[in-house]
């Protein structure tokens, strides 16, 4: 268990840094896309390992995976069609 | 309650992303005067502190209750660590002129942040209580209450995922 949290951790921080150094060295908007599914992938691992979703019942479970799922999607759609009109 | 409090952070990123489509130059010229390295940093502590508190509960299940205090404090170090970068930011955007004032992007900038902090702060001062509580019920000998340790750790895990959301949004997105 001990191991498995340091390699979230480690996953954690490493996406976070990818992430800088991708928006740093091209600008286009499918970066900006991948910039945000990396973050909302970051934040359903901290639900599911840190905050031990994964060991939850099945109905917290669907819940966390439904709220990520939507967050995401509206923030992308947002990120896309904003200003498009 | 967490889920409560990121649906209404996701409200509040919509919005932001919604009027940074409306002027997009604005938003870059802004964005781009930001310091990405500063908010990489703060993003790796709140990971870091995340990652002790989930060792924290970890030992609470165990029993093992004078390391849970031990890792609520290496928490407490980072958030204090991620309030300290925070206000540096915010002094080296005063000296630099820029306000609430200056546009939309340094508008929405401040008020998440600033929302964003108030949190942070709220959630120091409920890791410190839960450390106090769990140090003085080992040493009388009496029960650690879970609910407390539970809802500590939670509200920080939210801090964490609202800025894991945030940094990208703020300080990435061209």
């Amino acid at each position: 268990m001990k191991d498995r949290l340091f390699l979230v951790w480690a996953v954690l921080v490493f996406a976070t840094l990818l992430s800088w150094w991708l928006e740093a060295s091209i600008d286009r908007v499918w970066v900006g896309t991948a910039v945000l599914l990396v973050a909302f992938f970051k934040a359903r691992l901290v639900l599911f390992e840190f905050m031990y979703v994964r060991n939850g019942q099945a109905g917290l479970r669907w819940a966390c995976e439904t709220w990520v799922l939507i967050a995401c999607s509206v923030v992308i759609a947002t990120y896309w069609f904003a200003g498009r009109s | 309650m967490v889920l409560g409090e990121l649906t209404l952070f996701a409200i509040f990123f919509t919005t932001f992303l919604y009027y940074r489509g409306q002027s997009p130059e604005v938003f870059e010229i802004s964005r781009a005067s930001l310091r990405q390295d500063l908010g990489a940093l703060n993003t790796v502590l709140l990971l870091t502190s995340s990652w002790f508190v989930a060792f924290a509960v970890r030992k609470f299940r165990a029993g093992e209750y004078f390391l849970v205090s031990r890792y609520f404090v290496g928490a407490l170090v980072c958030g204090l660590g991620f309030v300290v970068v925070k206000i540096t930011e915010y002094g080296i955007a005063y000296r630099s002129g820029v306000s609430v004032l200056t546009d939309d992007f340094y508008m929405f900038y401040f008020m998440l942040t600033g929302i964003h902090l108030l949190h942070v702060l709220v959630g120091i001062t409920l890791l410190g209580s839960t450390i106090v509580h769990i140090r003085s019920n080992v040493a009388r000998n009496r029960p650690i209450s879970f609910a407390l340790v539970d809802f500590a750790s939670s509200f920080w895990h939210m801090l964490d995922l609202v800025w894991i959301v945030l940094f990208p949004l703020l300080y990435l997105l061209r």
